[in-house]
């Protein structure tokens, strides 16, 4: 298949494309403010994994390989989005209090994606890259051009207004007294 | 901080769950990428289009083809020559005048076609007519009488309604000058099917250059600090394979910097690779729009008007003769449809989709008694022959008018360019000119007759295919995410409203704003 898509041959190119674009056009939802601009996302991402293909050297997972290249392209489109740096600017960190008595045990992966979803386009950003693709904070300072303090605080917000969204949609259980509902005010 | 090997539970959740969550994109996303991938694949369907426009050009023109009135006054010709000497000296050596009388309900009334033919007689014909030709020629138009042409073709009918004995089953033909052309329409529908078969994709682009990757060039900048260059992508994934634990991290890291010749391999791949421009899938954008339009007409002189034959030539009669006296007022109308348009250059855009007009105007008109009026006709061979209709409706001279609408519904396809004059992202002005085919689904058609004083009514003298141009000027602006297009726009009938065996030009003119809407 990656020979293919080497050899510019379309039929290998559609069959990278319609194994990993749900996978992926599933990371793009995380990231964009809706379906349109989540397919635009992944449209644009497999543009660059095409052109790009041939530094892949077969030394990871494909998967990682594309997925990593999707990740970051969702990441520049939202980076031309004026309202996303402005969201990022308006994040301070203070003192939130973080449970982790709180395991979500029965999530459903779209229930849980849509309540991501839910959260600010800036808090959504840091948690999808450190709580899921697994950046640092160092990292996702670098990649979004923040304070690492505001990567932080970001996320710290991101997480407690998700378990409070959580729990208020019943996917979460509350925990006994260990969680405090912080109540975010922007 | 550090590579994150320290997820929580609530992290890994959120993580595994993430993973889990799969969306099937939409068919746009595969075309846009194959679309920018193979961008020569797309010259196969627009050659396809450009086939098919002409295709229905030449149908129209072929729908428009009167051969079969030839052939009607060829078999009309068969059943009257060689039979009585006497008949035959009244006309000239070549031609002979023929008058078939044609009796059939049009909405409860009768409606007479007279032809006049101007076609050799052939001698060996045989047949029943034989014993009417006498009657017959008093219905010839005597060529040295050409001015009493009209009375003659009327006494013919008042004299073959009288006698209906003269008239057998074999006399009557029906003159349907449009059928042979739909049989051509038909047959041109059937030689002209295309088996579209797209060429192969992988054919069509030989290789393409490699795109200089700004995101990966820009990525590994950012992580140039921290990140071994020659740790796999999928490390990503999962840090916890990159670092064992977070006491090692920093100073793995730090080793892996210190050895790595980052600008080395940067300067490489930048050397290895070429820039293209990336087309984006937003290049093609659907519009929906409507618009109110005023219809008028314009009329004009068709040419072989001009060199009909010398004995009926001053029978036609052109609707827009001013000495007619006849008014006609505009129509409200509409315009509706979506377009879809593809970004070909710079500030070119094609444009195609499909296009739905109502169109028309008045004719004021007044009720009268029911009488007979006439149509003349010239073909494309200049033979001129006229048909009678029953009519109440007068040419609205007198003070109770009435409105009487010519109209076509027509869907169209049209094909065309836009071209961006000004603009930026936000606000543009464009100009757009299409032109396309057009299938008439629903018309109307009042006539003046050839001596402008009725009103006629008969709506298969209106073509079924036609041509139509647009032009118009666009302002494009965005808000809350809708792009919205308002311009005046101009719709030009290029094709004559009625067949061209019609001696005059009929062409709509729609004067409109057009109110659109794209995402």
């Amino acid at each position: 298949m990656v020979q293919g898509c080497l050899d510019n041959l379309s039929i290998a190119q559609e069959a990278l494309y319609n194994r990993f674009s749900p996978r992926m056009l599933g990371v793009c939802y995380r990231y964009a403010r809706n379906r349109e601009d989540a397919e635009d996302m992944l449209q644009e991402g497999f543009i660059k994994i095409y052109s790009q293909i041939r530094q892949y050297h077969g030394s990871g997972a494909l998967e990682g390989w594309i997925r990593k290249i999707i990740v970051h392209t969702c990441i520049n489109v939202l980076k031309k989005n004026k309202k996303f740096s402005d969201s990022l600017d308006l994040i301070h960190a203070s003192g939130i209090e973080i449970s982790e008595n709180n395991i979500p045990s029965m999530l459903q992966a779209k229930q849980v994606v849509e309540c991501i979803r839910l959260l600010p386009i800036g808090y959504r950003t840091v948690l999808n890259l450190y709580a899921i693709e697994g950046f640092s904070h160092k990292e996702i300072s670098a990649i979004l051009e923040i304070e690492e303090s505001t990567s932080r605080s970001q996320y710290t917000r991101a997480r407690s207004l998700l378990e409070e969204i959580l729990i208020k949609k019943k996917i979460l259980q509350k925990p006994h007294e260990t969680v405090r509902m912080v109540s975010m005010s922007r | 901080m550090e590579r994150r090997f320290d997820m929580s539970d609530f992290e890994r959740s959120l993580k595994d769950h993430a993973d889990q969550f799969k969306l099937v994109p939409s068919k746009r996303v595969w075309n846009g990428i194959y679309n920018n991938l193979h961008p020569g694949s797309k010259w196969p369907s627009i050659s396809i289009a450009i086939v098919l426009i002409i295709t229905l050009i030449s149908i129209g023109n072929l729908n428009n083809s009167p051969t079969h009135s030839n052939k009607n006054s060829q078999l009309t010709a068969n059943n009257m020559s060689g039979k009585n000497e006497s008949s035959d000296q009244l006309v000239d050596n070549n031609s002979s005048k023929k008058n078939v009388f044609q009796k059939h309900a049009v909405s409860g009334q009768f409606q007479n076609t007279n032809i006049i033919s101007k076609q050799p007689s052939n001698s060996n014909s045989k047949n029943s007519f034989e014993s009417d030709a006498d009657k017959v020629s008093q219905n010839i138009v005597m060529k040295e009488n050409n001015n009493e042409k009209i009375s003659a073709s009327s006494l013919a009918i008042t004299d073959a309604s009288k006698n209906n004995n003269y008239i057998n089953r074999n006399q009557i033909s029906f003159y349907e000058p449009n059928q042979e052309a739909e049989n051509n329409f038909s047959n041109e529908k059937g030689n002209k099917e295309v088996n579209t078969t797209f060429s192969n994709r992988n054919s069509s682009i030989e290789s393409l250059p490699m795109i200089q990757n700004d995101l990966l060039s820009e990525t590994i900048i950012s992580f140039k600090n921290e990140i071994p260059v020659h740790a796999s992508f999928s490390d990503f994934i999962n840090p916890f394979q990159i670092l064992p634990s977070f006491n090692s991290t920093v100073n793995t890291a730090s080793k892996l910097i210190t050895n790595t010749d980052f600008n080395s391999q940067k300067a490489t791949a930048t050397a290895n690779v070429k820039k293209i421009k990336r087309k984006k899938n937003k290049n093609v954008e659907w519009t929906f729009y409507a618009a109110p339009t005023i219809g008028t007409v314009s009329f004009s002189k068709k040419g072989n008007t001009t060199v009909s034959s010398s004995n009926v030539s001053s029978v036609i009669i052109l609707p827009n003769d001013p000495s007619f006296g006849l008014k006609r007022t505009a129509k409200i109308g509409f315009e509706t449809g979506a377009e879809m348009s593809y970004k070909i250059f710079r500030k070119f855009t094609f444009i195609t989709g499909a296009n739905f007009t109502y169109s028309g105007y008045n004719n004021m008109s007044n009720l009268i008694h029911p009488t007979f009026a006439s149509l003349n006709f010239v073909d494309r061979n200049s033979i001129s022959y006229s048909k009678s209709y029953v009519t109440n409706y007068g040419n609205g001279q007198s003070p109770n008018r009435i409105p009487l609408t010519n109209y076509s519904f027509e869907v169209s396809v049209p094909i065309g360019l836009k071209y961006n004059i000004w603009g930026n992202e936000k606000i543009q002005i464009n100009a757009v000119s299409t032109v396309g085919p057009s299938i008439v689904l629903k018309k109307n058609a009042f006539i003046i007759s050839s001596d402008g004083k009725y009103y006629i009514n008969d709506a298969s003298l209106v073509r079924n295919i036609n041509l139509a141009g647009h032009f118009g000027s666009y302002i494009s602006f965005s808000v809350n995410k809708i792009k919205w297009h308002i311009g005046p726009d101009i719709r030009y009938q290029l094709l004559s409203t009625y067949k061209s065996y019609y001696p005059s030009k009929e062409h709509f003119i729609d004067y409109g704003i057009r109110i659109g809407i794209s995402r």
